[in-house]
């Protein structure tokens, strides 16, 4: 497949590499890996087979026919000029077949799978493209114009003739809504203590604008200004996903899949795991705010969540012998 | 060390262990011991361990937990109170029997556009700089930042300083710089604050190495001041 248009940023990207960050590398993968692996699931890969993570629009050119998973919110797929109905889904795409992601409003990432997974190098145990550092992934950077990939073929299906798309499909709703209301559930961070509580009231009733200062380290927010803690000098130390930090001029960012592995901000709180793919596909200049949410009541939410995708992922798996 | 470390989550799927308040050699010692007995049994649903000054964050996999820790009802909270139970029995490895990894540096000029303005405002003379900065044994305390990015300390206090008040936007890779207490060695090129001094050709980090990058926490570091 040739890549004609990669959009704002296609990458390869799978679960990513939580293994060497001793070392300064980030965890990595896919910025929402609920779509990354349902991507995966429609064509029967294992989750972690390497997807291209598209960031809005993107087209391409198919070489040899090939199977295809998509699933996101990024945008709606298109087909040799007609529209696939909406909802992830599995396709077989004939040589000399024209694909095209049109971006849409409700959301930001969508995830393309081919049968067997992307053929790309691993490294360091994950095909995923780290930016920061500039290896994995496709010659470790974003993709090209020109750019060719190819299914690894390590699982074998037979190839059709023409054109095939899924009449089943995975509703995008399944898991979340992109539209309102755009509630972040968070639980407190470990420097919440830093902030007296009047301005801890102010993170959950100010509505906090998602800024275009973001990429997949990050998120900028925008709202009214907590303030500088007291005791806002801390020694840096680990620092996990969806952490939102405060740095001094009191507007919190948000750390995402490929965040830094250490910190000096406080954090006076920590997204839910069960909400960190919804943060991901906010849209720019969308508003979210934030509720109170504890870690018993998180820790159910995402097991919650992590079986309705394993439920997801045997069903599609009898559509398929099917 | 009999600090009681203090345990706590940080989500779902990490916590953090912190053993004292402020940067101590014996209280970092506590950290990477923590780290090395960690590694040398890891336990089913362990990921990966983050050694910083002060604290050590432990990342989890909660499913895998969950899946083989019977009756691990909060599979973080799980951890910690198994971390609760074992901390008083850790053991104390080892250090400062490793040599020191030499650090080749190439001083001022165009390869530390900064040394110029760090003995002025330090009232030191350039050469006064640079002996400081090469005549310290430093410790790795962290790896942070970038990908093989070393947080190295302790930086002689005649040569403390804040952070320049308005960061570069690209700092060249293999640069050696300043900031606080810390120095620190930039492996990739990126945007910094801290001041440039000079400039290392080493390759600090390579994703085709295991491990990828050429510190750990724990090691130690010297500074050699090579030619011209």
């Amino acid at each position: 497949m040739t890549i004609l248009n990669p959009g704002l940023c296609a990458t390869i990207q799978d679960l990513g590499r939580p293994y060497w960050l001793a070392y300064g590398v980030p965890s990595g993968g896919a910025a929402d890996t609920l779509s990354h692996r349902l991507a995966n699931y429609l064509i029967g890969n294992s989750a972690n087979a390497a997807t291209i993570e598209v960031t809005g629009g993107f087209s391409a050119q198919v070489e040899d026919g090939v199977w295809l998973g998509f699933a996101g919110f990024g945008g709606q797929l298109w087909i040799d000029g007609r529209a696939v109905p909406p909802g992830g889904r599995s396709l077989y795409l004939p040589a000399g077949a024209r694909l095209e992601i049109k971006p849409n409003v409700a959301g930001v990432f969508s995830y393309l799978s081919a049968l067997g997974g992307w053929d790309v190098p691993q490294v360091l145990g994950s095909a995923s493209n780290c930016l920061a550092a500039g290896f994995g992934g496709l010659e470790g950077r974003p993709l090209r114009v020109g750019d060719c990939l190819t299914a690894s073929q390590s699982i074998y299906k037979q190839a059709h003739d023409k054109l095939w798309i899924s009449p089943w499909f995975v509703r995008p709703e399944v898991f979340y809504t992109v539209g309102p209301p755009e509630t972040l559930r968070v639980m407190p961070g470990p420097e919440w203590d830093f902030w007296p509580p009047a301005e801890q009231k102010n993170l959950f009733q100010t509505d906090w604008l998602l800024t275009p200062r973001r990429d997949r380290m990050g998120m900028r927010l925008q709202g009214n200004a907590l303030s500088c803690p007291a005791d806002s000098t801390m020694l840096s130390t680990g620092v996990t996903v969806g952490a939102v930090q405060v740095p001094p001029d009191g507007q919190p960012l948000i750390l995402l899949a490929d965040a830094q592995t250490t910190g000096g901000y406080p954090r006076i709180a920590q997204v839910i795991a069960a909400d960190l793919p919804k943060i991901a596909q906010r849209p720019t200049a969308s508003v979210v705010r934030f509720e109170l949410c504890d870690l018993e009541e998180a820790e159910i939410l995402f097991f919650a969540q992590e079986r309705q995708l394993e439920h997801i992922r045997i069903a599609l798996g009898t559509a398929l012998a099917g | 060390m009999s600090t009681v470390p203090d345990i706590r989550p940080l989500s779902e799927k990490a916590l953090v262990i912190t053993f004292g308040p402020n940067i101590d050699p014996m209280v970092h010692a506590r950290v990477l011991d923590m780290a090395d007995w960690l590694r040398a049994q890891p336990f089913p649903g362990f990921l990966a361990v983050v050694p910083a000054y002060v604290s050590l964050t432990l990342h989890i996999d909660p499913l895998l937990i969950r899946a083989t820790w019977p009756g691990a009802g909060s599979p973080i909270r799980a951890v910690c109170s198994w971390l609760e139970n074992k901390w008083p029995n850790l053991p104390q490895y080892p250090r400062q029997t490793i040599d020191p990894v030499d650090i080749p540096v190439y001083y001022g000029a165009e390869n530390g556009p900064d040394l110029n303005a760090v003995a002025a405002q330090t009232g030191l003379t350039e050469n006064e700089v640079i002996r400081l900065h090469s005549e310290t044994i430093y410790t790795v305390y962290m790896i942070g930042f970038l990908p093989g990015f070393p947080y190295l300390g302790i930086l002689p206090p005649a040569l403390e300083l804040p952070r320049r008040a308005t960061p570069r936007v690209r700092v060249p890779a293999g640069s050696v710089a300043i900031a606080g207490q810390q120095t620190g060695i930039y492996p990739q090129a990126s945007p910094g604050g801290w001041h440039l001094i000079g400039r290392t050709d080493l390759q600090l980090f390579d994703p085709q190495r295991n491990p990828p990058a050429l510190l750990a926490p724990g090691d130690r570091v010297r500074f050699v001041p090579s030619g011209p």
